[in-house]
């Protein structure tokens, strides 16, 4: 006999919540959207007749109760205080990334979670990519033999269809492509190679947030301290791509479109010859794919009242290394910016 | 100190504007009609509203405590035809609602495209006509222009009309990013081997034009044309670009703008006859058959791509690669040279110009003396082309 499918309930009707959340649930059985909350009643009913949502509603509170589980994907800032308020209500929450903008937040979160029972799942997504899974199979194995160093670069030119302007303001959004695109990459990152021993961070910020940021990182993992660089930009097309080097074997690991994984010997020197590593259960992989994978887990965490496989706990590393970038924060060089004359 | 406010602060121009507003300590506000276009002014401590200039409500909300605009938006949405609507309406919105609040200036952004692509004068100044030319984007402007010059007779609206020529300098996508791109995929061409005069104008110098044209008192109910005082040839310009790329990309190929639209009109004639032929071959009855009985030739698109390779006849594919492989690039009989693009119509009319756009009366009357050469500001280019990884 069929499960019914658990009762989600969707607070924050932006870009993620229209573009990820709500085209994942059609593909996962043991989930159902059944409300959408949002301040702006407009966005929040014209999401819900685009997917078939039955209620909209302004305030998240009303839905305690009527949900068996909610994401929450409102503005950066009020991730914890939400989620916390749905914890101490006994509903399970799936936290849009950053779990939270400090890492005093992302503590009383979690231990909120933990006195509670309430399970509490962070979303950050990328951990259940194919792709990077591959990656820390293959890390964990050692095929590469010793790691000696890494690099990571991940930019474009901004494009994502975000519907309110809370993104670019450093109280809403704790900051800029840092903490958005950095979640993921640098989670992935400490997933993969351990923890931060030491750093180096510089970003554009003139003021606001940053669109461009660069990073020297040492890692300390099982076989020791490992260096490399990372940069993100919302300004500029870059590699979209992982590399890890190892004595014997380089991998490289992409971050877009189907996230493939090569590996090559490291004596090669290049990329000219390499082979494809093959994923578990396919050869690609996607973004989409790895939102319906993450509401998957979330409606098995509902039901089961299980712990998560990306709990808040195992994202508090990232949330403290963003954030001690920003408190350690230097300029990055933008040797085009000179003064302009000013009239007398 | 009172803000300023400027329209089109996502894009190139009032993007740079913002930036250096803020490093002066003037408090900017933003007019933001596409939220995922802020990425760059988001560095910035401006204060971004949702809206549109033509929305007169929302300019009016944005206007509010502010006593300088800033009114460099421009609509690329919908092509041509949106793009002077929006730009006499846009700017009849800001002229309206400025007037309203009774702020000290308005400094419009206009272009020198209202003298269309290829002014007849060699050497044109603030005094010479500009009748609609049928270029959207110039006849749009034209039309601002008139608006904001009968809010100064009628209203005493305190604006000032800029001309710039070619911007070019990081973020700029019509003259930096798009002259690569063609130089990198090597479809540029030097039109007339570049002989053309370009008008080059770093933006930072534009902005100095903009800062003058705020604050001095002569500069109201006037229009300037700003460029860089040296005459530079596309040739120049280009090959700069270029050289920001590596030497590897040079020397650029070169045709005359004569020859350039005979092979568009032959280039279309071959096309034309090309698909006649290959309808006249696919209407054959037994032809269409053998199509159908290869297992490949299953989808449409297939057909079509199958149909292009083997249905037109060797004879005509040898006529056609004549007229789309460059004979400077690569010699016809390698089929894996790059096929040539040639470039739009509008833009050779560009490249062939030899009008220089007059700054005397920017000089004389603002005390305009730009202090980035374009040495200088290639140098400063060419840093960000490297870091944009152009």
């Amino acid at each position: 006999m069929a499960i019914a499918p658990v009762r989600i309930g969707i607070i924050g009707c932006g870009a993620v919540t229209s573009v990820c959340h709500l085209p994942a649930a059609r593909a996962v059985r043991e989930a159902a959207v059944v409300a959408l909350a949002d301040t702006n009643q407009e966005r929040a009913a014209f999401l819900a007749r685009r997917f078939g949502v039955g209620t909209i509603t302004q305030d998240y509170r009303r839905l305690v109760g009527a949900i068996d589980g909610a994401i929450v994907a409102l503005p950066h800032a009020l991730h914890a205080p939400v989620a916390t308020e749905l914890l101490r209500a006994g509903v399970p929450v799936l936290v849009e990334k950053p779990l939270a903008t400090t890492t005093e937040e992302a503590l009383q979160l979690v231990t909120v979670a933990r006195e509670t029972g309430v399970p509490l799942q962070a979303g950050y997504m990328f951990r259940y990519s194919r792709a990077a899974r591959l990656v820390k199979r293959i890390l964990e194995e050692g095929w590469l033999g010793t790691i000696q160093g890494f690099s990571l670069e991940s930019g474009g030119i901004y494009s994502w269809p975000i519907a309110s302007g809370f993104f670019w303001q450093k109280a809403q959004a704790g900051g800029g492509v840092l903490i958005d695109t950095g979640s993921h990459m640098l989670d992935l990152l400490l997933w993969w190679l351990g923890d931060v021993v030491d750093l180096e961070y510089r970003d554009d910020n003139l003021g606001g947030v940053e669109a461009d940021c660069w990073m020297a990182l040492a890692l300390r993992g099982p076989a020791g301290v490992v260096r490399g660089e990372v940069t993100m930009s919302r300004l500029r097309r870059l590699r979209s791509a992982a590399r890890i080097v190892g004595s014997a074997f380089t991998l490289e690991c992409g971050l877009s479109g189907r996230y493939p994984v090569r590996v090559w010997p490291t004596a090669w020197q290049g990329d000219g010859v390499s082979f494809v590593g093959e994923y578990e259960g396919g050869a690609t992989d996607s973004f989409e794919r790895m939102f319906v994978e993450q509401l998957r887990e979330f409606a098995r965490v509902v039901r089961e009242r299980t712990p998560p496989a990306v709990s808040g706990e195992s994202v508090l590393g990232v949330i403290a290394l963003i954030e001690r970038c920003y408190r350690e924060r230097r300029p990055l060089e933008q040797p085009w910016l000179h003064p302009v004359k000013v009239p007398s | 100190m009172a803000a300023a406010l400027v329209t089109g602060a996502t894009g190139f121009i009032g993007g740079r504007l913002a930036e250096v507003l803020v490093g002066l300590g003037v408090p900017v506000v933003a007019l933001v009609r596409t939220w995922s276009a802020a990425a760059r002014i988001s560095r910035l401590p401006v204060t971004m509203l949702p809206g549109d200039v033509l929305d007169l409500d929302a300019v009016r909300r944005a206007m509010a405590g502010c006593d300088v605009v800033y009114h460099c938006a421009v609509d690329w949405r919908g092509g041509g035809r949106q793009n002077k609507l929006s730009s006499a309406r846009g700017t009849r919105n800001v002229l309206q609602a400025a007037s309203d609040a009774g702020v000290a200036r308005v400094v419009f952004l206009s272009t020198v495209g209202v003298f269309g692509r290829s002014p007849a004068k060699t050497l044109v100044t603030e005094d010479d006509a500009t009748p609609h030319t049928g270029d959207d984007y110039g006849d749009g402007k034209i039309d601002a222009e008139r608006a904001a010059l009968e809010f100064h007779r009628t209203r005493g609206l305190p604006v000032v009309i800029l001309r710039p020529t070619i911007v070019y300098g990081p973020f700029s996508r019509s003259w930096t990013v798009s002259t690569v791109a063609a130089i990198r995929e090597r479809r540029m061409i030097l039109v007339d081997g570049g002989a053309g005069v370009c008008n080059a104008l770093y933006v930072d110098n534009l902005i100095e034009a903009m800062l003058l044209a705020a604050h001095h008192p002569e500069a109201s109910g006037q229009v300037f044309h700003i460029s860089d005082p040296e005459v530079v040839t596309w040739k120049t310009f280009i090959e700069a670009h270029a050289r920001a790329l590596g030497e590897g990309y040079l020397p650029l190929p070169e045709m005359t703008a004569a020859e350039i639209e005979r092979r568009r009109g032959e280039a279309r004639r071959v096309r034309r006859s090309t698909i006649r032929e290959s309808l006249r071959i696919l209407r054959d009855r037994q032809m269409r058959q053998a199509l159908m009985r290869i297992p490949a030739v299953g989808r449409v698109g297939e057909l079509a791509r199958w149909a292009a390779r083997t249905v037109v006849p060797a004879g005509m594919q040898r006529r056609l690669r004549e007229y789309v492989v460059s004979a400077t690039l690569a010699a016809p009989e390698e089929p894996a040279s790059p096929a040539l693009t040639l470039p739009s119509r509008s833009l050779v009319e560009i490249y062939a110009s030899r009008a220089v756009f007059s700054v005397e009366k920017a000089r004389r009357v603002l005390g305009y003396a730009p202090s980035v050469d374009f040495q200088e500001g290639m140098r400063r280019t060419a840093e960000w082309i490297r870091w944009a990884r152009l």
